[in-house]
């Protein structure tokens, strides 16, 4: 794999995104470096998930720049400011780099486990059908999985779908995996699984940039954490100092209100 | 009490093959051109998506049996002979081509846009997408609509015997004239036309199994 190591993994430069007349990202600049675990949390309609989806060029951003090792993602802005829009195949190259997982899964219905995990590695990266197999079981095992390698996604729990998601994610070897409120539409006793499985990750070193409202977890698995607000970023730093410190009044309002919502 | 018709079912038979060839035709290249035109007018949008949203309205507004007459003498008129057949089946394609049209473009958008999503995430490009993760799941979608189209529009070719091309309903007036035996012979052919549907149905079954995913 080719590797850069001085460059951050994802560069963010005055990101804005706007949905109509709604501004959703308002200048967000940003790094993650390689094996960084960034946590960014914020209340609903803050712009995270937003922002998080811009990463993987699937909200297309109005303004600014994101790099992926150095690499533009999306367009790319001339030396007159004016932006290119890269072509299909180069952002879809750019995007096999950037795993990403969602909210509501997205297993895709009509394919079991095993092709849900291999089907992108063979199609997209043309690996051989056996090692796509071999690797898929692999992560299976990792996910604690390899027993329904041939179920179809409607016999799996949201846990275990979830888990197969992370897999499908990374059966594409990306450089940096996204986490979209990952655990928000599972019962509370299947979120454990799958925040053990990204705790997992993290100590690996995979780099990951979450968006989560599983305060507990993002203290810690993340090396650093970051308050965003109206596509602002409010305040950032390590987890600890800024959950138990909140210098802005905006993070010590939502701080209070989650904390108080679970009395 | 069907000697009559029994005595005259090979001629009906033959009748109920001419049937079977005109709906093979037009319902068959109906069916993969509006297949064809619904996934490009889902996948495309701009000129190409509204002159096929054109096409469907125009034709669907239209019964089919007056796109028969239409072809049927405007061609020669315009100096096109291709035969009477080929003018109904033509009209037969261009019929069944447009509601298959909107089944499959309504199947393809009906896809949610999380799938498009993770097949995008996944680094997928259009064609990747469509062939892996969009079609597979619009065909089991579209096999149920589809299935009622190919059935009335196997009946529709019974509108053909009104401009004097030769078919089952043909064959069975003719017979009827000869005979007057209307009853025995009309309920014979309900059940030649039955026993061509029928199997049009298991068909469906067969890949609605295939294709089905809720194990």
């Amino acid at each position: 794999m080719n590797t850069k190591p001085d460059m951050p993994m994802i560069c963010v430069k005055d990101l804005y995104k706007n949905f109509g007349d709604l501004s959703v990202l308002n200048g967000m600049s940003f790094n993650v470096n390689r094996g960084e675990v960034l946590a960014i949390i914020g209340p609903s309609g803050s712009g995270k998930s937003t922002m998080l989806r811009c990463l993987n060029f699937l909200e297309e951003h109005d303004g600014g720049e994101i790099l992926i090792e150095g690499e533009p993602l999306g367009y790319r802005v001339l030396e007159d400011q004016t932006r290119v829009r890269q072509s299909e195949a180069e952002i879809a190259r750019l995007r096999s780099n950037v795993g990403m997982v969602f909210q509501s899964f997205n297993l895709f219905p009509h394919r079991n486990v095993r092709d849900n995990i291999t089907m992108a590695p063979i199609s997209v990266k043309h690996v051989a059908k056996n090692e796509a197999d071999q690797r898929a079981e692999m992560l299976l095992e990792k996910v604690g999985l390899i027993e329904k390698i041939n179920e179809f996604p409607s016999r799996l729990s949201g846990g275990q779908q979830q888990r197969v998601a992370i897999a499908r994610a990374l059966a594409m070897e990306p450089k940096v995996m996204l986490f979209d409120e990952v655990t928000s539409a599972l019962d509370p006793e299947l979120v454990g699984e799958v925040l053990t499985v990204m705790q997992q990750l993290a100590e690996e070193g995979m780099t990951m940039v979450i968006v989560t409202h599983e305060m507990q977890f993002a203290h810690d698995v993340s090396n650093r954490l970051m308050f965003i607000d109206s596509g602002k970023i409010i305040e950032e730093g390590a987890p600890a100092d800024i959950l138990r410190n909140p210098a802005s009044a905006r993070l010590q309002e939502f701080l209070h209100r989650f904390r108080t919502s679970f009395l | 009490m069907f000697d009559v018709f029994l005595s005259n079912l090979p001629y009906l038979l033959k009748g109920a093959v001419q049937t079977i060839w005109l709906a093979l035709a037009g319902v068959g290249v109906g069916t993969a051109l509006g297949l064809f035109l619904g996934i490009i007018s889902a996948m495309s949008g701009g000129l190409i998506a509204g002159s096929i949203t054109v096409y469907v309205f125009t034709v669907r507004g239209i019964p089919v049996l007056v796109w028969m007459f239409l072809s049927y003498y405007m061609l020669p008129q315009l100096g096109v002979v291709i035969g009477d057949s080929y003018a109904v089946i033509g009209a037969l394609i261009l019929y069944t081509g447009a509601f298959v049209t909107e089944i499959a473009r309504g199947a393809v958008l009906s896809i949610p846009k999380q799938q498009i999503d993770a097949a995008k995430g996944l680094g997928m490009q259009k064609y990747g997408m469509l062939r892996l993760v969009i079609l597979p799941q619009a065909i089991t979608m579209s096999v149920p609509p589809l299935l009622n189209n190919s059935v009335m529009m196997v009946k529709a070719t019974a509108y053909v015997s009104v401009v004097g091309v030769w078919e089952l309903t043909y064959a069975a007036r003719e017979v009827v004239e000869r005979t007057l035996a209307a009853f025995q012979i009309f309920l014979g052919v309900m059940l030649i036309y039955f026993l061509i549907c029928y199997p049009l149905s298991i068909f469906a079954r067969r890949l609605e199994r295939r294709y089905s995913y809720e194990h």
